[in-house]
């Protein structure tokens, strides 16, 4: 039974140029909580990530990604942003010419269906820029044009503040970022989270722990290993997994009984 | 008059009707030196370095005629011109331009020049025997767009079928801008423009020029010549809007010659064509002369456009900036060609060539060559070009945000061609273009 307010993901299995990069995923982040996905380079975090917005480079062999109840797969990325659905890119893209207000404005138009007037939006884009301790003059450069690695990691989660998603992805926001710049983000996000009085989910992608440990309130942390997700619990996994390391609970699993690694290059 | 004499059939003589009424004898002179240029000289080819990829096989001269007069002569308001005209004139109205010139095929259908202009002596003109526009036209027509440069210059010469002189005064500083509308409807016709402006000493002066046809004129075929004079002081800006159906054969060859201290900016902005020639060079014959060389193109379907400019510093400390965009869509393809060359004496030379392409298609080309020829030896010369792609992972990032992918290619192409017309120098028409490739960027 599909759950109608959540993001439910079911045996997605995703290839990349002819390789099969997700191997059936099972994931459910409701409206209303704040989910983690962790795991170690090359687990198909992002490859998720990429998929649940439509990039179009990955190819879909099997599975369904539910959004409220409604298989989303087939919706080009802008339909998926027009019913909830945000992507913090890992690496956000340089749009040049493009400057980062009116783009904000254009998006946020097109994204609601509403019409806003430029005064009006300009004020709130503000007040946004500033619970990311961004200076205004931001919204006029060019949309991630010559931004710093961090600059453009708070670009996305402005973004996000703007475009009053339902539903956010992040995907490893936090590489790339000095601790300082770490917990502002973090803080916005939970900021923006207790705002949404429970209309927003957010699942948090991470290859680290660090992030994690200011997010409030986290709700469950996942694990992702080869392509498929292989633990999931409360927020103290996160921690264990910080003094365990990846490897460790590889090795875990591969002891449990019923996990079978599937040799390299099988198919 | 048989049927021959109406096409341009390469024959020894010259079609009789682009003789007027009266035409002065060293007109008719020049008419016929330049149709033996036309005849001596072979059609382009694609073995010539400058037409590399022009390529001409579809081209035939025997598929156009001279264009004729439309049913009618002139009018004496806007109103009483036919409505397509109208409707590309709006929303200016006639009294918004120190001078208005409407041109329906060959033949001038409205002319006017405020009482302003008039009086302080600006003279805007059709080719005519009067004085003084007969003298100016002899001393100037074809000295800097010589006949045998190509076929397509030497049939403009031969042929030409409409003619504007311009003159500004000295210290005269004009406003309001002129402008010079061209209208073209009939189906395999030829129009052969000349224009000539003259700005004298310490003038001021914009004129417009706007092309225009059927958005489904199935063919037809133009080639145009301006010649522009900036003598010591004056500064002049010349916006050209081309806006031709998308069947026509182009060739435009613009030119400008700068004395000491001069200014000229072009300001161009081409959207139709089958294939066009642009062909922009501005000579800075005089110290102290500069020059800002702005052109924006937007192509779609099949066109070929091609750039071909010519930054010539002659004399010391002088500058010139110039900055061509084009956009591709679909198959489109375009070419930039363009050279600096500084003489030996030009010392001080400032000289800035930048050419960006964005194409939005796989299928579309952009080919740019800069070019230097550098004989001074205190200069500046930069030049760069860039071909880019708006690119699956732009597009991607856009859309989810939120944006259809049209409107994710619009803000791209508005971002890259809007800081160009931000530096044109007339509102009203600057509104235009940007509707022109709004147009022709989501109404695919």
């Amino acid at each position: 039974m599909a759950q109608t307010d959540a993001l439910e993901i079911r045996g997605l299995r995703v290839a990349v140029d002819g390789k099969e990069i997700l191997k059936g995923v099972d994931l459910v982040v409701p409206k209303g909580e704040i989910h983690a996905l962790m795991g170690p380079n090359g687990s198909g975090k992002s490859t998720l990530a990429q998929t649940l917005m439509g990039h179009p480079r990955y190819e879909v062999l099997e599975g369904q990604v539910l959004w409220k109840g409604e298989n989303i797969l087939e919706l080009s990325p802008d339909e998926r942003a027009k019913k909830g659905l945000f992507l913090a890119f890992q690496y956000p893209v340089e749009i040049p010419g493009v400057a980062l207000g009116n783009f904000l404005h254009i998006a946020y138009q097109a994204r609601t269906g509403q019409e806003v007037p430029v005064g009006r939006f300009h004020r709130q884009l503000v007040q946004k820029l500033k619970l990311l301790d961004m200076d205004p003059s931001f919204a006029n450069r060019n949309l991630n044009e010559g931004f710093s690695g961090g600059e453009k990691k708070r670009c996305e989660i402005l973004q996000m503040a703007v475009l009053e998603p339902e539903m956010v992805v992040m995907d490893e926001t936090d590489s790339g970022l000095d601790i300082d710049a770490v917990r502002i983000v973090a803080n916005a996000v939970n900021r923006i989270f207790a705002e949404s009085q429970g209309k927003m989910g957010v699942l948090i992608i991470t290859h680290y722990q660090r992030i994690l440990r200011y997010i409030q309130p986290l709700h469950r942390v996942n694990v992702m290993m080869d392509g498929r997700v292989v633990l999931s619990d409360g927020p103290e996994l996160a921690e264990r997994l910080e003094e365990m390391g990846y490897d460790f609970l590889e090795k875990r699993l591969h002891e449990q009984a019923g996990f079978v690694k599937e040799p390299s290059g099988s198919d | 008059m048989s049927t021959v004499d109406q096409k341009l059939t390469i024959n020894d003589r010259l079609s009789p009707q682009v003789l007027k009424d009266g035409e002065p004898a060293w007109l008719t002179e020049l008419r016929q030196q330049a149709w033996e240029t036309f005849l001596r000289l072979p059609l382009p080819s694609t073995k010539e370095e400058d037409w590399r990829r022009f390529d001409l096989r579809g081209f035939r001269w025997e598929d156009y005629h001279l264009a004729t007069p439309p049913p009618y002569t002139v009018v004496s308001s806007v109103q009483q011109l036919p409505d397509p005209i109208q409707s590309q004139l709006r929303p200016a109205d006639a009294d918004q331009w120190a001078g208005l010139m409407v041109f329906h095929g060959p033949r001038r259908v409205f002319s006017y020049l405020s009482e302003a202009a008039r009086a302080k002596g600006v003279l805007m003109d059709e080719l005519t025997t009067d004085q003084p526009t007969d003298i100016v036209w002899q001393s100037h027509l074809h000295a800097l767009i010589r006949p045998d440069t190509s076929k397509f210059v030497a049939a403009h010469a031969a042929l030409m079928n409409a003619g504007v002189v311009v003159v500004i005064p000295p210290k005269l500083v004009l406003e309001k801008p002129l402008h010079l509308f061209f209208w073209l409807d009939e189906p395999g016709a030829a129009l052969f423009d000349h224009i000539l402006v003259i700005a004298r000493r310490d003038s001021q002066v914009t004129v417009v020029l706007h092309y225009a046809s059927p958005e489904n004129l199935p063919s037809g075929l133009h080639s145009s010549g301006l010649e522009l004079y900036a003598e010591p002081g004056a500064a002049v800006n010349i916006l050209c809007l081309e806006e031709w159906s998308k069947s026509l054969y182009d060739f435009q060859f613009l030119r400008g010659r700068l004395d000491q201290d001069a200014y000229l900016k072009w300001s161009l902005a081409n959207f139709g064509a089958r294939m066009k020639r642009l062909d922009v060079h501005s000579q800075l014959a005089g110290r102290g002369a500069s020059t800002d060389m702005l052109s924006l193109t937007i192509a779609d379907q099949n066109q070929h456009i091609e750039h071909h400019t010519l930054q010539e510093h002659v004399k010391e400390n002088c500058k010139s900036d110039l900055l061509f965009k084009v956009v591709l869509l679909d198959r489109s393809s375009s070419v930039y060609r363009g050279m600096i060359r500084v003489h030996p004496k030009a010392q001080g030379t400032d000289a800035y060539q930048a050419n960006r392409n964005l194409l939005l298609s796989s299928n579309a080309r952009a080919d740019s060559m800069p070019l230097l020829e550098i004989q001074a030896n205190e200069v500046r010369c930069t030049h760069g070009a860039t071909i880019s792609r708006l690119d699956e992972l732009q597009l991607f990032y856009l859309m989810s945000r939120g944006l259809p992918k049209r409107l994710a290619e619009k803000i791209v192409v508005d971002g890259f061609l809007q800081p160009v017309l931000d530096r044109f120098p007339v509102p009203i028409v600057s509104d235009k273009i940007r509707r022109l490739w709004e147009n022709k960027i989501s109404g695919r």
